[in-house]
């Protein structure tokens, strides 16, 4: 039955993929778009979950890690001229490097003290952005020249798509292991783990630094379809973004992020392009809702609320199953 | 026997205020020692000196011959010395098989590129910890509730489940912070029976508890503490019926 149940859920994965890769050959252009998208900031919504769903430290710094992912990656590429493949992983090096700067104090800090330091390190990043122009490239902003293998649309695609499922392996490896298990006890309770012998310290760091990695990996890719930035990117609202597709999709599961935010950026993006006037500009609002909405009625998540769904339907046919062969 | 936990002169201040003052007392290598004293006595906060989650004001701390004061939790607990908490702390909505695996973290070496790479390291590893997975679950009896949370099993077997997650670090000295505390009177001969076992494998072991009669049949030694200071310490039956001792705590010797 285990065993079924595994074969069961790879095929389902299978499927998935496969449906993913034949997206582009059945939607328009715009649609492409919209979903590269969203696939970019899945990868920014699971690195926001290692440190905040498993981890329990709730950074509210990705979004200035996510612009400085992608403006290191544009000022190599289009200033210094380097190589597209060295500047695509040196990019998220420096991502993490910074994440390891601002995590060395900032994760001595617990609880909402660290969401609040790391909440300022965002707002400072963005005035450092807005004002040096220097560095941002002021109101022109960045350009990001693109490869030649991916000038195309649909290359594009394929290419964040290769590399959401890359994070989703590695991150798959990092939860399931002695590693995410650690993580997930500094999170339950840290003064045991300490007694315990887990150096918490250390373990959020490195949590950190690869969450750092990862986000940066986010903002390369977002770079990369935009072909251009300005100091936006590195607004603390996308923190909250993040926050939110987190929240709704299911902390600490690995397919939460995954739906939360592929489905929030399509409701959004959706109804902006409703054309009714109410909707377009109360999506913000309406985003409030849901989220209120969601954290009273399934505080683990759409992912969660769906499983305990599922348990309570099965528990029901066991049960059932069970009266038959009783009576 | 030598001492395998010498504590010398330890003292705590919170601001104005001494919690515990000047305690001195060993504990030899293979024994129980109970610490005993009324609400307030500093017992706890001197398992927090102890184990690393305070650093104390005064005095020293000699585990096994090496001077561990000040350390930092996860050092002292790498070090050998595992510890309970009084208000049972457990990674309550992690599987009870879980809990026990972290409890193993400290002795496993793999590390990040391990996980990533899968390394052979890492899967001799997770086997070696499956496996003491397994014999604590039997040891202690909480095979049943492997796959449960932990903050969703009775209270009695979460106390047990504590030692449990103690023993999966094979530390050499046990600290114990009421293990029976909230445990029903007819419920705690199995945790006293973990107790003693526990013993057996040759674990040295300290436990705070109040209930006094079963303290005289566990401990070898015992150690009173009142208002911070220690005013009594020897054989339980000696300590029962010293005079400062019933003044301060028992009222009459019971057991």
């Amino acid at each position: 039955m285990e065993k079924k149940a595994k074969y069961a859920k790879a095929a389902a994965l299978l499927a998935l993929l496969g449906i993913a890769a034949a997206l582009p050959w059945l939607l328009g252009k715009y649609q492409v778009r919209i979903l590269t998208l969203a696939m970019a900031w899945t990868i920014a919504t699971l690195s926001l979950n290692l440190i905040l769903g498993y981890a329990g430290q709730a950074s509210l710094a990705h979004g200035a890690f996510l612009g400085i992912g992608a403006y290191s990656f544009g000022i190599m590429v289009e200033r210094v001229g380097l190589n597209f493949w060295l500047s695509l992983p040196l990019a998220c090096l420096v991502t993490a490097l910074l994440g390891m700067l601002v995590g060395l104090p900032s994760l001595r800090a617990k609880g909402p003290y660290f969401a609040i330091v790391t909440l300022c390190f965002n707002v400072i990043i963005l005035k450092v952005f807005e004002n040096w122009n220097w560095l941002s490239g002021g109101i022109q902003g960045q350009v990001v020249p693109r490869p030649a293998f991916l000038v195309q649309r649909w290359a594009r695609y394929y290419f964040v798509l290769a590399f959401l499922v890359l994070t989703l392996v590695v991150m798959r490896l990092i939860v399931k292991s002695m590693l995410g298990v650690t993580l997930m006890s500094i999170r339950s309770n840290e003064d045991l783990a300490e007694a315990v012998g887990v150096n918490s310290f250390r373990n959020k760091l490195l949590a950190f630094v690869v969450s750092c990695f990862t986000v940066g990996l986010a903002g390369v890719l977002l770079a990369l379809e935009n072909g251009q930035l300005d100091f936006t990117i590195t607004n603390y609202l996308y923190s909250f973004y993040l926050l939110i597709y987190l929240l709704i999709g299911g902390v600490a599961t690995l397919s939460g992020p995954v739906v939360g935010t592929i489905g929030l950026y399509l409701l959004l993006d959706y109804m902006k392009n409703i054309g009714i006037k109410g909707v377009e500009e109360f999506r913000y609002f309406l985003f409030g809702l849901v989220l209120v909405l969601v954290i009273i009625f399934f505080p683990m998540g759409i992912v969660g609320g769906a499983r305990r769904i599922w348990e309570w339907a099965r528990g029901r046919l066991r049960r059932g199953e069970a009266q038959e062969v009783a009576g | 026997m030598t001492a395998l936990l010498q504590v010398q002169g330890l003292t705590r201040l919170f601001g104005g205020l001494v919690a515990v003052n000047k305690v001195d007392f060993e504990v030899p290598q293979g024994s129980i020692l109970g610490i005993i004293g009324p609400n307030g006595a500093g017992k706890s906060t001197l398992f927090n000196l102890i184990g690393g989650a305070l650093p104390p004001s005064e005095g020293r701390i000699v585990f096994a011959g090496k001077d561990i004061t000040g350390w930092r939790p996860y050092r002292v607990a790498r070090e050998g010395i595992a510890r309970t908490f009084q208000t049972t702390a457990l990674f309550e909505e992690l599987p009870v098989y879980i809990n026990l695996a972290i409890g193993r973290r400290m002795r496993t070496r793999s590390g990040f590129w391990d996980v990533l790479l899968r390394t052979p390291r890492m899967r001799r590893e997770r086997e070696e910890t499956t496996a003491k997975v397994l014999e604590v679950l039997e040891f202690t009896g909480l095979g049943k509730y492997a796959n449960e949370p932990a903050g969703s099993i009775p209270q009695e077997a979460q106390k047990r489940l504590a030692i449990a997650v103690a023993l999966m670090g094979e530390p050499r000295l046990m600290l114990l912070d009421e293990p029976t505390g909230g445990v029903g009177m007819g419920e705690t001969d199995e945790i006293i029976d973990l107790i003693g076992r526990v013993r057996d494998r040759g674990i040295t072991v300290c436990v705070i508890e109040h209930k006094m009669r079963m303290m005289m049949s566990l401990a070898d030694r015992m150690v009173v503490l009142n208002f911070g200071v220690k005013i009594a310490e020897g054989e339980p039956r000696q300590v029962c019926e010293d005079p400062a001792v019933i003044e301060a705590y028992l009222g009459e010797c019971i057991a």
